[in-house]
């Protein structure tokens, strides 16, 4: 750790109340196992980490406090063990370990409705019958659902940089740099994800899917 | 459908997750959310603080280290197998190299006697610790036992060709003969045991030969001393300079100026002060290395003249010497050699 933060901490021990951290030095006590790095932390992940699954998940608020400790866990564990080459990327990388752990949720989540479902139009099915019946409002939580459905079932990856990018609003430039892959190839992976999505969609408003 | 198109369609496809509103966290939520996490997370940061230390501990040696030890084997490789180059173990203090041929006829254990001896067929090549290298002819002997204390080797029977690196100010190499000792300011000269005397012969640099009667020249490259004596006294060749007067000479490359001699106490102004602010500017090198190398070419270009009986070309290259560094040593030679020309003109002007 550097002097900045043995400062911080010295400052923290004395007066209960730490210094504000910048990012790097944030990272370097996270990663001396520093304690009392857990708040700042919080405090500077907390709004993009939320944000990221509430986005994903839409609405599926359930299990919000397990997928945000699962979140903070996996970039804690993440810095630490020194993946994230440049500090200032602190919160795209935090945006982008939530986005995986949101998308690692609506796949499980579909797992276990195929368990109980003898087709894999089940979540569709179930929207055709609430079309039926509920109100009007809820229609915008059957197409959340359903999209949500065509990206549970699709590669994880591909998943991943659609949602950073056309969701989540990330630049191509910075996704390759969260997935550690050269800027042509996480285009090259957008695409595909983007023709995937479409051929998946199409099939679902065909009944297919 | 083309990237853009393509890209409408899939944002189109996603706008349900893109644009439906969502609700923020309140503070109030966001802090009792703390309440209930920051303890695990406290954990969890001690535990990957831990884990960190072990794995940093455990870490491979980074690759540049891996590479750099395989270029150094290969470079090992190559030094010792393809050029054939082997080490001697270190005897009396001495650490001797062979370069090419091979290494014979040490006399006996090398740490005691220091004398290095080559069959009637072979010679040997040797570099010493120092960069001094030495080329001794085949059926030659040379007593090497004071090379590392005094700098000095004493060439007992034949010859050696000797390059000598650019001595400190403090240092000095010698070659001692039976006759004569060779002082090495560095530079590149042979010197051979003939029978009634030593031949020293300079490709580069400045040499300094002392005769045992306290007689002392100084050869030029291209010089020699000695070669073509057929009993008697030496012959000197080429550009050989008898000793100045006041026979400081400023040392090549920048180093500090040297008194050679011992019969005069002051070295002359020129070079010197010039060595000297030289050396403390960029650049030094090169205007002190050419400041010698000028005057020893210009006044062996005039003593060459003269002995040729040009001395017009004599007259001006010793005057070049003088009017460019007055008060070189180099340049008092240069007057004595003129006062001779212009008595020997005297003298034969009717």
């Amino acid at each position: 750790m550097n002097d900045k933060a043995e400062d911080a901490s010295a400052a923290a021990s004395a007066s209960g109340e730490p210094e504000r951290l910048s990012d790097a030095e944030l990272i370097q006590a996270v990663a001396a196992g520093e304690r009392w790095v857990t708040r700042q932390l919080y405090d500077r992940l907390y709004a993009t980490v939320d944000h990221t699954l509430r986005r994903v998940l839409h609405g599926r608020y359930d299990e919000l406090d397990d997928l945000v400790q699962v979140s903070f866990e996996q970039i804690i564990r993440s810095l630490a063990a020194g993946r994230l080459c440049d500090p200032s990327k602190l919160s795209p990388w935090a945006a982008s370990i939530a986005s995986h752990v949101a998308v690692d949720a609506l796949r499980r989540r579909v797992r276990e409705q195929s368990l109980f479902s003898s087709s894999e139009s089940d979540v569709e099915q179930r929207h055709d019958a609430w079309r039926g019946g509920v109100e009007r409002r809820m229609e915008a939580r059957l197409d959340v659902a359903r999209i949500q459905g065509v990206l549970s079932r699709m590669n994880p990856d591909q998943v991943h940089a659609l949602l950073l990018h056309d969701v989540l609003g990330y630049e191509v430039a910075e996704i390759a740099a969260m997935v550690r892959v050269p800027v042509p190839a996480a285009q090259s992976r957008l695409r595909r994800a983007r023709l995937e999505l479409l051929r998946r969609t199409n099939r679902a408003d065909g009944g297919g899917e | 459908v083309n990237d853009r198109e393509l890209e409408q369609l899939a944002r189109s496809a996603l706008d349900p997750l893109a644009r439906s509103p969502l609700r923020v966290a309140s503070p109030a939520e966001a802090e009792q959310r703390f309440a209930r996490l920051g303890g695990p997370l406290e954990e969890v940061i001690a535990e990957a603080g831990r884990q960190s230390r072990v794995d940093r501990r455990r870490l491979p040696p980074p690759r540049a280290v891996w590479a750099l030890a395989a270029a150094a084997l290969v470079a090992l490789g190559i030094g010792l197998g393809v050029l054939g180059k082997r080490w001697l173990p270190p005897s009396n203090g001495e650490s001797v190299r062979v370069l090419q041929g091979r290494m014979l006829g040490v006399t006996s254990d090398m740490s005691a006697v220091g004398v290095v001896a080559t069959p009637a067929d072979r010679g040997a090549r040797l570099l010493d610790g120092q960069g001094v290298e030495l080329a001794i002819a085949k059926a030659s002997r040379l007593d090497l036992s004071a090379l590392r204390s005094a700098r000095r080797v004493v060439l007992l029977q034949g010859s050696a060709n000797f390059d000598v690196p650019h001595q400190r100010e403090d240092h000095t190499f010698l070659v001692v003969t039976r006759d004569l000792d060779v002082v090495v300011h560095g530079t590149r000269f042979r010197v051979e045991l003939l029978p009634s005397s030593t031949c020293v012969q300079v490709s580069r640099g400045l040499v300094e030969v002392q005769r045992k009667n306290g007689e002392r020249h100084f050869l030029a490259p291209g010089a020699s001393w000695g070669c073509r004596a057929e009993g008697g006294e030496p012959v000197a060749g080429g550009g050989t300079l008898a000793a100045p007067p006041l026979p400081a000479v400023t040392a090549p490359r920048g180093e500090p100026t040297r008194a050679l001699g011992k019969r005069e106490p002051a070295p002359s102004a020129d070079a010197a002060t010039t060595a000297r602010r030289a050396d403390k500017t960029a650049g030094a090198t090169l205007e002190t290395e050419s400041a010698l190398a000028e005057q020893v070419r210009l006044l062996a270009e005039g003593l060459a003249a003269e002995q040729k009986g040009d001395d017009a070309a004599a007259r001006a290259a010793l005057r070049s010497l003088i009017d460019k560094y007055p008060e070189s040593s180099f340049a008092t030679e240069a007057r004595g050699l003129l006062r001779r020309l212009s008595d020997r003109q005297t003298r034969l002007s009717p």
